[in-house]
Order: C-alpha cells, then sequence, then structure tokens
C-alpha cells in the first residue's frame, strides 16, 4: 500500500479539468484521505493545455506525488503533453476515439465521449470521467454527484440534467472495469476542510474584522478578490475594486486613518506600484494589511506559475526607513490565522504589515483541520480630553509607541502628514525633529520583535534545513528524509532576536526556497552574521522537487 | 465653528492665489457651521497641499496625485464625515488622472478643490496638464506641445454630478461656490483659477479680470454645460456648471451603509456556515 497516489486530469483550458480536480480533492477529503490539490494552467482562457494533480495519502500535507498513478485524459492534447508524467505502471483513462503514441498495459479506453454526447453536451466529458473513475477509486458516487452538484452552482436545469445523465451513464459503463487501483489508507480524522490558502486568507481577514478591501486584478492575488467581494454581504465590509493598485493601497490608507480595518492585495508588479503607498504608510502609521501573491518575474514573467522571488523586495518595499512587519504562511491553518495576526499586528504598531503567498500556496488545495473561531481584533483609538493644540498623534514614547484617534471624535484632531512632522503632524524639518521621528521609528522596530516568534522547529538534530512559506512541507519531507531538524520561517520580518544563537546551534544548515538566488539565506547572513552553509531551490515556476533536493543534499 | 487656527502662517508667495481659496473656504467652512471633527480635509503634494499646516482639523496630507482615493477610502469608512479634497492641476490632473476620472464616475461623495495655477510651482516652475499651448516651462524651455486640459469640461464627461469654477481673486462668490459644493451630495469638482505670481506670467489677476464672467443663464444639459465650461479667448465663466443629485452617491449604493457607517460594524462573525460548506 503506498503513502501517496496521484491522479492528474488533463486537458485544454475550459474542458473542465480544473473543477473536476477540485471535487476529487473534496470528494478524497470527505472519504477520509489527507490530499493535496495543485492546478497548473497557462495564461489563456480557452485551449493550451492545463492539469489538475490531486495528490491522497495517510499523513497530513502530503507534497506532490512524485509520479502519476493516474491519468484521466480528456482530449488527444492532454494524453500527448502527459507522456512525461506517465510511468510504465499508470493507469490512463482517455476516450475510446483517442490514441496512445505506444502501448501502455494500464490504459483503460471506454466510450465516454459517446456518453457525454448521449447526455446531450459534449462539455459533460468531465463529469462523465468522474462518473466512470468514482467507483474505481472507491468513492461514493452519491458524494461525488452531490460535490458535482455544488460546483454547477445556479447553472440551469438543462445543463444539471445533461450532467446528470453523462455521470451516471459513466458509472454504469464502469461496472465492467476493474482497475484495482493500490490507494493508501483512509485513515484521515482530522482534516475534513477542503480549502485553499485564498479562502483562508480571506477567512482570517473576515475573522479579524475586516471593514474595507481594494484590489486590482492580478494573478495569483485575484482569488482573494473574488473571495473577498463574494461575501461582502454575509459579512457586512466592503470591497471596491480599485483603478489601479497605486488608488488600491491609497484607497486603504485613507480608509485606516479614518478607522477601517483595510486590506489591499496583489501580485508582484501591482506591489511595485503599491510601494509609494506603503512609505506613506510608513509614515503616517496607518494600520493597513497588504496581500502580496507571488509569481515569477521579472516584468509579467509566468502569470500562472508559482515562486519565492519576492521575500526581499516584500521587506524593502517603500523608499525610507520605517517600521513594517512581513509574514508568510505555509498552509490554510497558517493563512487563517497569520492573517488575523496581521490585522492585531497593525492595530497595535500602527504599520504596514504584508502577508507573503505565491500562486502555490493561493491556488492549491488542501484537507485542513478546522479552523478556531476567532475574535475581531479590537480597533485602536482612543477619545482624548480637548485641548486647544491639536492632539499629539505622534508624541514621543519610549518604545515607540502611541495611540491614535480617528475622524469623528472630537477632540483627537491631528494632521497624518507625509511631510516629516512633529506630535500633532505639523510640518517640522529641524534637525532635531528628524532625529526624534527617526528614533521614535526605530524604537517601534525593536518593540515589534518583541512580538515575533523564533522559527519552529520540528525534528532533533544538529544539521538543520529551513524555509519559508509555501514550500514547509517540501523542506520537512527533505529533513525528515535526511533526518535533519526543520526550522521553518513564518515571521520573516523583522527577524526576532536571539536567532543568531538558535541558528549557531546547528553544525550545517541547509536552505530551501523556491527562488534563485536563495534570498532567506540572505537575509539571515545580513541579520545574524551566519551563513547557510548549502543553498538550495530553483525559480522554474513549478514547485520544488524533494527527490532533487534530495540527491543535491547527499551529494553535496 | 471652533478655531480654524493651528498657530502656523502660511508660507505661500505674496499674493498667491492659495491666500484667497485659503479664505474663502475658512468662511465656508464657518457658514456650514462645521466642528472640526466632523470633516476631513484630504491634501495632494504642492503649494495647495501646503495648506495642510494651516486648518486646524483632521487632516491628511498623502502622496503626489493620490488624495483623491485617499478620500475615497475615507469617505468610504465613515461617511458621516464631510470629506474636502485640496488638490492643484499637476496632482489631480497629471500623476492623478485616473482617480479623479475614477472618483468622478462613481460619484463619490467627496468635494474636490483643484487649485488651477496652470504650472508646477512648488517644483519651481514647470509646465503643467493645464498649461496653455506654447507655454515656455523649465522643462519645457521650447513650449508647451500639448493642448491644454480642461478641468471642468473633464469632470463633466467624466459623470461629475457637481461641476463649478470660482476664481480666487473674487474670495465672496468663492466662498459661495464652495458652501454650495459642500453641500451637494455626490462628487464635486469647484475649479479655482488660482494666479501664481511667480512662475506663471501669462495668467495673471489682469489676465482673468478681462475675461472672468459669471455665467449667465442656469445649463440644462451635460454637453452645453461642457460648451460653456470651455475657456475662450473671451470668457471664462465662473459659477455651476452642473448640479445634479438625482443620482445616488457611491456609497449610498450598499444597503450596509444605510443606518451605520463601515467602521461601526465591530461585531464578531460566525464563519461556521461558510467552513461547513468547505467540508
Amino acid at each position: 500500500m503506498p503513502e501517496v497516489f496521484g491522479i492528474k486530469i488533463a486537458g485544454p483550458a475550459g474542458a473542465g479539468s480544473m473543477s473536476a480536480g477540485e471535487t476529487l480533492v473534496r470528494a478524497f477529503t470527505r472519504a477520509g484521505y489527507y490530499c493535496q490539490g495543485y492546478p497548473e494552467y497557462p495564461s489563456l482562457i480557452k485551449g493550451g493545455h492545463t492539469s489538475y494533480l490531486v495528490t491522497i495519502s495517510e499523513k497530513p500535507f502530503p507534497n506532490n506525488a512524485p509520479k502519476v498513478d493516474l491519468l484521466l485524459a480528456l482530449t488527444q492534447g492532454a494524453l500527448d503533453n502527459e507522456h512525461q508524467s506517465i510511468a510504465e505502471t499508470t493507469h490512463i483513462i482517455a476516450d475510446q476515439t483517442l490514441k496512445a503514441d505506444h502501448e501502455h498495459k494500464n490504459l483503460h479506453q471506454p466510450t465516454l465521449l459517446t456518453v457525454a454526447k448521449n447526455a446531450g453536451n459534449p462539455l459533460t466529458l468531465n463529469t462523465a470521467m468522474l462518473g466512470f473513475v468514482a467507483p474505481q477509486l472507491k468513492l461514493d458516487p452519491n458524494l461525488v454527484w452531490e460535490l458535482i452538484r455544488q460546483e454547477l452552482g445556479d447553472k440551469s436545469q438543462t445543463l444539471l440534467d445533461q450532467n446528470k445523465a453523462a455521470f451516471d451513464q459513466a458509472g454504469q459503463l464502469s461496472i465492467q472495469y476493474h482497475l484495482n487501483l493500490d490507494l493508501p489508507k483512509a485513515i484521515n480524522q482530522t482534516h475534513h476542510l477542503a480549502i485553499n490558502g485564498s479562502q483562508a486568507i480571506g477567512l482570517g481577514a473576515i475573522a479579524a474584522g475586516i471593514n474595507f478591501y481594494a484590489g486590482y486584478p492580478m494573478t495569483p492575488s485575484s482569488p482573494l478578490l473574488h473571495f473577498m467581494a463574494a461575501h461582502q454581504l454575509e459579512f457586512d465590509y466592503l470591497v471596491r475594486q480599485a483603478e489601479d493598485e497605486i488608488s488600491a493601497i491609497n484607497m486603504i490608507n485613507g480608509a485606516a486613518f479614518a478607522g477601517a480595518k483595510a486590506m489591499t492585495g496583489t501580485s508582484g508588479g501591482g506591489f511595485a506600484l503599491m510601494e509609494e503607498g506603503i512609505s506613506l504608510s510608513g509614515m503616517l502609521e496607518t494600520p493597513i494589511v497588504i496581500y502580496l501573491a507571488q509569481r515569477p518575474a521579472p516584468a509579467t514573467g509566468l502569470p500562472t506559475w508559482t515562486s519565492q522571488s519576492d521575500l526581499l523586495f516584500a521587506i524593502n518595499a517603500g523608499h525610507g526607513e520605517f517600521p513594517k512587519i512581513v509574514l508568510a504562511p505555509a498552509d490554510p491553518d497558517e493563512c487563517y490565522r497569520l492573517t488575523h495576526r496581521a490585522f492585531y499586528l497593525a492595530q497595535t504598531f500602527h504599520c504596514p504589515v504584508v502577508i507573503l503567498s505565491d500562486k502555490y500556496l493561493a491556488e492549491n488545495y488542501y484537507s485542513s483541520a478546522d479552523f478556531p473561531a476567532l475574535d475581531p481584533v479590537p480597533l485602536s483609538a482612543v477619545s482624548p480630553p480637548p485641548k486647544p493644540e491639536m492632539f499629539a498623534r505622534y508624541a514621543f514614547t519610549p518604545n515607540g509607541l502611541h495611540s491614535r484617534t480617528i475622524p469623528g471624535i472630537p477632540g483627537g484632531e491631528y494632521i497624518a502628514n507625509s511631510d516629516e512632522h512633529e506630535a500633532h503632524g505639523l510640518v517640522d524639518e529641524s534637525a532635531e525633529n528628524r532625529t526624534l521621528a527617526n528614533q521614535r521609528r526605530r524604537d517601534k522596530t525593536n518593540e515589534i520583535k518583541n512580538y515575533i516568534p523564533l522559527p519552529a522547529i520540528t525534528g532533533n538534530s544538529d544539521q538543520a534545513v529551513i524555509s519559508w512559506g509555501s514550500p514547509k512541507y517540501i523542506a520537512r519531507q527533505v529533513a525528515e528524509e535526511m533526518k535533519m531538524a526543520h526550522l521553518h520561517f513564518n515571521h520573516l520580518w523583522p527577524l526576532p532576536e536571539k536567532l543568531d544563537t538558535l541558528l549557531s546551534g546547528y553544525t550545517k544548515l541547509i536552505s530551501i526556497e523556491n527562488n534563485e538566488t536563495h534570498q532567506l539565506a540572505r537575509l539571515l547572513r545580513q541579520e545574524t552574521g551566519i551563513t547557510i552553509h548549502q543553498q538550495l531551490g530553483e525559480d522554474t515556476g513549478r514547485p520544488l522537487d524533494p527527490g532533487k533536493l534530495i540527491d543535491q543534499i547527499k551529494h553535496y | 465653528m471652533a478655531n480654524l487656527d493651528t498657530g502656523l502662517f502660511p508660507t505661500w508667495c505674496g499674493g498667491c492665489g492659495d491666500w484667497g481659496i485659503w479664505a474663502a473656504l475658512k468662511a465656508a467652512l464657518k457658514q456650514l457651521n462645521l466642528a472640526t471633527h466632523q470633516f476631513v480635509l484630504v491634501y495632494d503634494i504642492g503649494c495647495s497641499g501646503n495648506m495642510t499646516n494651516h486648518l486646524r482639523a483632521y487632516g491628511f496630507h498623502g502622496l503626489h496625485g493620490r488624495a483623491i482615493p485617499a478620500a475615497c477610502g475615507i469617505k468610504l469608512a465613515n461617511h458621516s464625515q464631510k470629506v474636502i479634497v485640496i488638490g492643484g492641476d499637476g496632482g489631480l490632473l497629471g500623476e492623478g488622472m485616473t482617480h479623479f476620472i475614477s472618483a468622478a464616475r462613481a460619484n463619490m461623495d467627496i468635494t474636490v478643490i483643484l487649485h488651477n495655477n496652470q504650472v508646477y510651482g512648488l517644483t519651481t516652475g514647470q509646465s503643467s496638464p493645464t498649461s496653455m499651448k506654447g507655454t515656455k516651462g523649465k522643462a519645457t524651455p521650447l513650449g508647451v506641445v500639448e493642448q491644454p486640459l480642461e478641468p471642468c469640461g473633464f469632470a463633466l464627461l467624466s459623470g461629475a454630478t457637481y461641476v463649478a469654477r470660482a476664481f480666487a481673486g473674487n474670495i465672496p462668490d468663492t466662498t459661495k461656490i464652495f458652501v454650495d459644493a459642500l453641500t451637494h451630495r455626490g462628487f464635486a469638482l469647484v475649479e479655482v483659477l488660482q494666479p501664481c505670481v511667480t512662475y506663471n506670467k501669462l495668467n495673471t489677476y489682469d489676465w482673468f479680470r478681462q475675461r472672468v464672467k459669471p455665467l449667465p443663464i442656469s445649463l440644462g444639459n451635460v454637453y452645453e454645460a461642457i460648451t460653456k465650461a470651455a475657456w475662450t479667448d473671451q470668457d471664462i465663466f465662473t459659477g455651476v456648471f452642473r448640479r445634479d443629485e438625482t443620482l445616488s452617491a457611491y456609497h449610498q449604493t450598499f444597503a450596509i451603509l444605510k443606518d451605520k457607517t463601515l467602521i461601526q460594524y465591530q461585531e464578531k462573525r460566525d464563519l461556521t456556515k461558510y467552513i461547513t460548506s468547505q467540508k
């Protein structure tokens, strides 16, 4: 019995391989497996080649299966394009009309296209595929149909009927086949949610009490924009699709100044446009949250693929020197909790907080444990006694922290001034005031460090693998196989105190990152003086391959 | 109305149109009898934005060209506030053009006071989007090639529901227009002709006084208004080109903002239903 089993459904964009893949993740999660669903698709709407890899396992957070055990090919193109992902033992299901380029002992060719056509709509082929494959995967057809039904949502009755007919007829066809697939054990009792990173980040923001989200579409941050927009009526907040990213960041700066818990989201190019607004937040000390979903760059790069190449960009975003916090969740549970925490840290420290994800985390589906109910983050605002002078919003305090007021509070009037300012926000260009303001900003960064935990450690060894963000479980698999400890960072900036002590306790450190220039390794050296001995990773747009990483460590 | 004095005195050049706008705005706020916690002044960057330090009220001095989106964010967060944008032709129509169009189209309930001096003053005299063709600026020594942009006509085409023009040399009339604009529900643009005595030697007080005339008639439709708002060599009309409250302001289209402001929603949210649907 294998530990993981990989199922890939492939076809051109528009043929429904994505929705079918998500349906399988949900079905397997309900059936008691730990799953991961991983979509691959080019930047186009119709045609091309898209695929969805569902990995099921008896252990939580499986990485992509190293080989495809079952290929569901919707078209000839799918069959041809997946040539490299199949092994001799791979079971392939393809319509009878499709031609494999050479003999496969496990090629199965039911008449699925005929089923779809008989159902009245050739586009139901993906549903027919699910109807055929469900019994072979020991999935309850009623459950799978119910999930398809949910996916179809408010589509017309005709379309629902066509899909149901295709599903049922393919199920009948399946009775004649016995693939005898060797599946892992279904022992998942804890991870009942099938959810992606974008949904989890949205839920974290909603739990934190978000009032306002502004964004401009950009893959792979758009799923969060869509999620936030879809749920605004249900949870009493507002979403505005801004005219550009510059508007979005300035809008949330204004909203945050006025008391809203406010957030924006974008990817690298949009984040570049937002930088001046992030610097503005640094000067005005507005509590804002910025979601940065990374994709391979420079420029347009690989729009629909994954990357971790914006870590140092996020940390250094915005001209000038000012406090900023950068967090990087690795799975839905971390997405939920760290997004809530981002709002808490923003309200506590009145500074920009960046949440880093990437296409892998934003769009992958995971079997996840339930999210705990969390209280909203309280709005930080005080009602000071009225005085002749304005409110001393930017008064000097020992730890750089201070209270604020919001418009509407009598006696709280002050200027949020992008010019360097004195305590009330009035312009003051004197060297004395500048020195004081710089010190306030520095003190605040130092205070933030008290809230930053050391990286989570698993395993006991004097050698350690280090990682951040979405490749957490890839790095963990490598660490476990190499019998090393694993240090995972989800708070990236500022780095915690005593990190140097922790790192210097290891005789060998190996970094694993989905980027070309080993940015975390460079950051750690810059901040702690400690050199990471072996720096691994690449930026191909694809998730890292644990097998290749293990080889690199063994042959170092 | 409480004292609007911050104790700092403005740094504008003697004779700058900004003095007149400042005086008219203070007079308008006094007439409206607003307390200083009931409105927010959002300043762009430029000579106009330097008004920041001279009005004792809630103020937001943002980035060059970006005052309008900040104002929109403030309005949506707390629509019980009156939100007033102070900016110039350089910021609001140069870098900020997209925001200007977008806020007008959305009918955001903000009042934009556009100080139009047809030059970048604070950066010492470059040409601006409203500079007249042929104007020689420090960065355009051969003369501006472009046609000048007309803020009022442009706002009208973008869907602004209130569009007016005032002249900084006439403080009483400017005050009246400000009061009117501040009581309009929806996006309001007031273009204020603001002579720059240091860097604009063409469009001077005298030059304007020869051309500025009150708009003779009340206008019917938007296209008529655009025609009347256009500058000619003889006439530059001041007055209200459009005032239309038949359209809802942006925030009024959301049911959740009917009885409460956005920031009044602080309740705990129950995610159970959604989470259950993902199992």
